[in-house]
């Protein structure tokens, strides 16, 4: 304390507070780098871990399996009347899977979503449970990418006809076989833990398959379990799939890593690893009309341990080998004598086999939030009004006066309230008004939007007028200015642990709003390039036509870790040269992309309870609408000067 | 229009605030009623619905372990109607009496009842409070009476108010210490503190009794009212401290830790009441603070008492270290974190006890510095004023 004090008596006797406040600016630019560097030292050797399986019970791959050649014959008989009848009507087909599950000893049921899809299901009462606890094993008929699922729905034929036989099982099974991965198979999540008369008991896992190829064979796996709001299942499943698949000799792919880069594992590697699972974490449950969903999205939110297995290629190992690994992770959530609970929930993975916990990649968003946190105080202490620019700061200035505090806050309040009844009318408007009849009117609003608040942006620019000098109008915009970025910064802390990877995101997409200024006009002309980066729909733009450009971050890594011209000169000439820009019908593709993020993020609470548009309209919209009311207004004096006009 | 005629036009809009939202929004009391942040099995309307269903069919409420409610409550529950005007008429009844507290203070600073007024009436915390109609309001609103009576040295009225609030909830007994201190004040006499004693003593007594006739000659009710909180015999999260030992520690430290809590909550009742026994109402404020993060069952309601009365004291926020503003924004921070945690806890399953249990400590930490803040500031204060310094005067005063 004595140190303490000594530094408090040297600040105050070199008058150091003054010049320290004047510095807090750049203390949050700098506490924003420090996150950004955070979580690129993350992938650093040391600074991670090599998974492991912490649940005792688990023990996974201890059992030899015997899903093989004999099995496979199955598995091909299934196929074969799945392509036969994969046209069929829809009721057709799947009574046809419904009788096949009867022979072999299932319950089945259907079920019956409000917009007529439907989900097959079945139940198998395991002898030996107490029928309180199921596993689930999902095969739906459409993958995500949006063809037939024919091999995932063979092999799950197969599958369930085997565990029918094993005698092992303590756990329900529940084989579940939806139109689709995304609204059919959630529909039928939500109405089992809610309204359906026949189930099989609490969800301990569910395991989706996707294999679209009529092969025998495939080449290696990829694993998807990125849930909504920032869910993810425990790590233990995670780790059982990945090594039981690698011990059944599959690679394992983690988004949608390419097969040439399945053997890395260096930084860039690790960091391109984490950086799309925090972007596909920060975007997961924002999903079109049709196709995108791969089911963990489906069953987020109920405490189901999801992941789900999509095959790739089509030679390599034979498809019971996809068999033996889903049986293997059935064994091994079966040996559970409690809910998942020893692993992580809160994880990043680098590689398969290396990931970075809650403790180290929160400080990341802690640091890009408090850099909010700081400005809104460097916004109270006067620093964001040019006019104080040559001023030294003293405390007297800090004080405001009642009138402007309460004209400061209403202004704040109206924006806030404003914005949250825009965001919830519409996602009232996309309710009631269905994509597929109004997809001209969904564009026009989308990129009606888009050009808008790019348009208003430019304001600072345009504007030409002159105020009269005033004390309230500085006090009252400082107020609705520091109010803001608190607000912020206090949305985003919240959000921090629930949402890691949004909270992070989001602060550093809004962290230019943290360099708006304002004063006379004439001088806040540099705010219109912070608020257009700053824009949450500026933002929607880029993800949605990056998503249909089918951007891979991979692709730039390669250009950046093995640079060579030939290199840069072949991908600028397939991704660029060989594009034909000016295909209406290509164009027309490109701008839909962020028609359907847009689609996805209005109906996203509605259909998955995910959370992301009242996140962005709550809170991120108010704030840089009220840093564009902000720059929009003349303030003609510095708070240091009310005494001399008044 | 002047400022008398400006408080009451306040108060009555956040009258009527309080009961549009829920006539508007009926679900917002069945929420807030669910959060941990409003609800204690002490306190929940849920379980105050209950004690009167079992109380209209003919089921003796005392008979099981849900209701903690005193039997006059009880009844007088089962009589009102319209409950959302009660509670709102309730909440600004709290806020009339904090204007008028405010009013009859001798402090040389002080807000305007205008500002005292519109604090209270657009307080989020009271108007959530009031929302989720728990019956803490009432104990806040029996609480603040008493305040108002014992500081216009109504003495009587104020130890009748305070045997109600104590036979409402079982801490306010506390009080009692200054209120005698402070009759003690004003008339000198030592006669008059056991007079005293005597009336609230008989008081009480009577709430008893008539309580036990009420029950069919039964105590058990003292039992679920009274001795649930000392034994803290409901261990169910809460933002408070004591949950999260009794369910760590082995059973056979649980009286030993049950003493501790409760002697530590009672501890400091004696100490402030004598060092402040020139500013009672101050004393008796801090021991609310203190009480709220000392006591069983704390919940949001409890702190709005707290945080609302902290109006009052404009004399003491000079010598503050952290500003009143400051200190309300960390509170409603914490406050919002706390929901969160417990969402990462009860329904994502991704978290565990430590998180909620953490942003709780926090809390309290928070509420503990605001405390030993102000307590600082006033004893400057003091010093200045005996000394006969400005108070704008740079001393620096250090404590031992």
């Amino acid at each position: 304390m004595a140190l303490l004090e000594t530094i408090q008596r040297k600040i105050t006797k070199y008058g150091l507070l003054p010049k320290l406040v004047r510095f807090l600016p750049k203390v949050s630019t700098l506490l924003t780098l420090l996150g950004l560097i955070w979580i690129l030292i993350l992938p650093l050797d040391g600074q991670f871990r090599t998974t492991y399986i912490s649940e005792n019970a688990l023990m996974p791959s201890q059992a030899y399996s015997f899903f093989r050649e004999s099995e496979w014959n199955f598995v091909r008989g299934y196929r074969d009347q799945i392509i036969e009848h994969i046209d069929d009507p829809m009721d057709e087909r799947h009574e046809m899977l419904s009788s096949w599950m009867k022979t072999i000893g299932y319950k089945t049921f259907e079920y019956r979503s409000a917009n007529d899809s439907r989900t097959t299901y079945g139940i198998y009462h395991v002898p030996k449970g107490d029928d309180t606890e199921a596993m689930v094993i999902v095969a739906p008929w459409t993958t995500s990418d949006g063809e037939k699922n024919i091999g995932g729905l063979a092999l799950t034929m197969g599958l369930i006809r085997y565990f029918h036989r094993l005698s092992i099982w303590s756990k329900n099974i529940i084989v579940v076989f939806p139109e689709d991965g995304q609204d059919t198979l959630r529909k039928w999540v939500d109405a089992y833990h809610t309204t359906l008369d026949e189930t099989g008991g609490s969800m301990e896992s569910a395991i989706v398959i996707e294999y679209s190829s009529e092969s025998d064979e495939l080449d290696y796996v990829e694993v998807k379990y990125v849930g909504v709001n920032g869910q993810l299942p425990n790590l233990d499943l995670v780790n059982c799939a990945v090594m039981i698949s690698e011990h059944e000799g599959f690679k394992v792919s983690l988004h949608n890593t390419p097969k040439g880069q399945l053997w890395a594992n260096d930084y860039p590697s690790r960091l391109t690893t984490l950086l799309k699972g925090l972007f596909s974490m920060a975007t997961a449950g924002l999903l079109p009309e049709t196709g995108g969903g791969n089911g963990c999205e489906a069953f987020s939110g109920w405490n189901v341990q999801t992941l789900t297995f999509k095959a790739r290629g089509t030679e390599g190992r034979d498809i019971t080998t996809l068999g033996r690994v889903i049986e293997a992770c059935f064994r091994a959530v079966n040996n559970l004598l409690e809910k998942f609970h020893q692993s992580f929930f809160f994880y990043l993975l680098l590689t398969p086999n290396h990931f970075v916990s809650i403790g180290n990649y929160l400080p990341a968003a802690v640091l890009t939030a408090s850099s909010f946190v700081i400005s809104s105080l460097s916004a109270f202490l006067t620093n964001n009004n040019v006019n104080n620019k040559h001023i030294n700061f003293n405390d007297a200035a800090i004080k405001v006066d009642t009138l402007p505090l309460m004209n400061g806050l209403l202004l704040f309040t109206t924006v806030t309230v404003g914005s949250i009844i825009f965001g919830t009318l519409l996602m009232w408007f996309s309710s009631i008004v269905s994509f597929a009849d109004n997809n001209n009117l969904y564009t026009k609003l989308t990129w009606g939007l888009i050009l808008a608040t790019t348009t208003v942006s430019t304001l600072p620019v345009v504007l030409r007028y002159k105020s009269q000098p005033s004390a309230a109008i500085s006090q009252t915009v400082r107020v609705a200015n520091g109010c803001s970025l608190f607000y912020l910064a206090f949305a985003l802390v919240s959000l921090l642990v629930l949402h890691f990877s949004l909270s992070l995101l989001i602060s550093l997409a809004a962290f230019p709003l943290t360099f708006i200024r304002y004063g006379p006009l004439r001088q806040n002309r540099k705010n219109s390039i912070w608020l257009i980066l700053s824009s949450p729909f500026l933002w929607l733009a880029i993800v949605g036509v990056a998503r249909k450009m089918e951007f891979q971050l991979d692709i730039v890594r390669n250009l950046i870790q093995y640079f060579s011209v030939p290199l840069l000169r072949h991908e600028l000439q397939t991704k660029i040269f060989d594009t034909d820009w000016l295909n209406p019908a290509f164009l027309q593709n490109l701008l839909q992309g962020p028609v359907e993020i847009f689609y996805g993020l209005l109906t996203g609470y509605r259909r998955f309870q995910t959370w992301t548009w009242m996140v962005i309209s709550f809170a991120w919209l108010p704030v840089w609408i009220m840093s564009l009311i902000i720059t929009c207004i003349d303030v003609q004096i510095g708070d240091f000067e009310k005494r001399k006009v008044n | 229009m002047t400022m008398v005629e400006s408080e009451y036009i306040i108060l009555t809009t956040g009258f009527f605030i309080r009961l549009a939202v829920p006539a508007l929004y009926p679900q917002i009391t069945s929420i807030l009623d669910k959060s941990v942040l409003f609800s204690t099995p002490i306190s929940s309307f849920r379980s105050l619905q209950e004690g009167i269903f079992l109380l209209t069919s003919d089921i003796d409420p005392y008979n099981g372990e849900v209701v903690h409610f005193p039997p006059l409550l009880l009844v007088l529950f089962s009589q009102l109607t319209h409950l959302n005007a009660v509670f709102a008429a309730f909440d600004t009844l709290i806020g009339f009496l904090l204007v008028q507290i405010n009013k009859n203070t001798k402090y040389s600073t002080k807000f305007s009842s205008g500002v005292v007024a519109t604090f209270y009436a657009f307080n989020p915390l009271a108007i959530l409070s009031t929302l989720s109609k728990s019956t803490t309001v009432i104990n806040n609103l029996t609480l603040i009476l008493f305040f108002h009576f014992t500081l216009q040295n109504k003495f009587r009225a104020s130890i009748v108010t305070l045997a109600i609030s104590t036979y409402l909830t079982y801490y306010n007994w506390y009080f009692a210490v200054p209120l005698m201190f402070s009759i003690y004040q004003s008339t000198r006499s030592q006669q008059a503190v056991v007079r005293s004693l005597i009336l609230y003593i008989a008081s009480i007594s009577a709430l008893l009794y008539s309580s036990y006739i009420l029950t069919n000659n039964s105590l058990r009710f003292l039992y679920l009212n009274y001795a649930s909180i000392v034994l803290f015999k409901k261990i169910v999260p809460n933002i408070g401290l004591w949950w999260y030992f009794f369910t760590e520690i082995f059973d056979f430290f649980s009286s030993f830790y049950l003493s501790v809590f409760n002697i530590y909550s009672f501890i400091f009742v004696v100490p402030l009441a004598t060092r402040f026994r020139n500013d009672l109402l101050f004393a008796s404020w801090i021991l609310v603070g203190f009480v709220n993060f000392a006591k069983a069952y704390p919940t949001v309601t409890d702190l709005n008492l707290f945080y609302s009365m902290l109006i009052i004291f404009k004399v003491y926020y000079k010598k503050l270290k952290f500003s009143p503003f400051l200190s309300y924004l960390g509170v409603i921070l914490i406050l919002t974190l706390l929901p969160v945690f417990y969402y990462v806890w009860m329904s994502l399953n991704s978290g565990n006890a430590n998180f909620f249990y953490a942003i709780g400590l926090v809390l309290s930490i928070l509420q503990t510095i605001i405390v030993s803040d102000f307590l600082w500031s006033k004893i400057q204060t003091e010093y200045f004023e005996s000394k006969n310094i400005n108070i704008d005067t740079i001393v620096k005063l250090t404590q031992i």
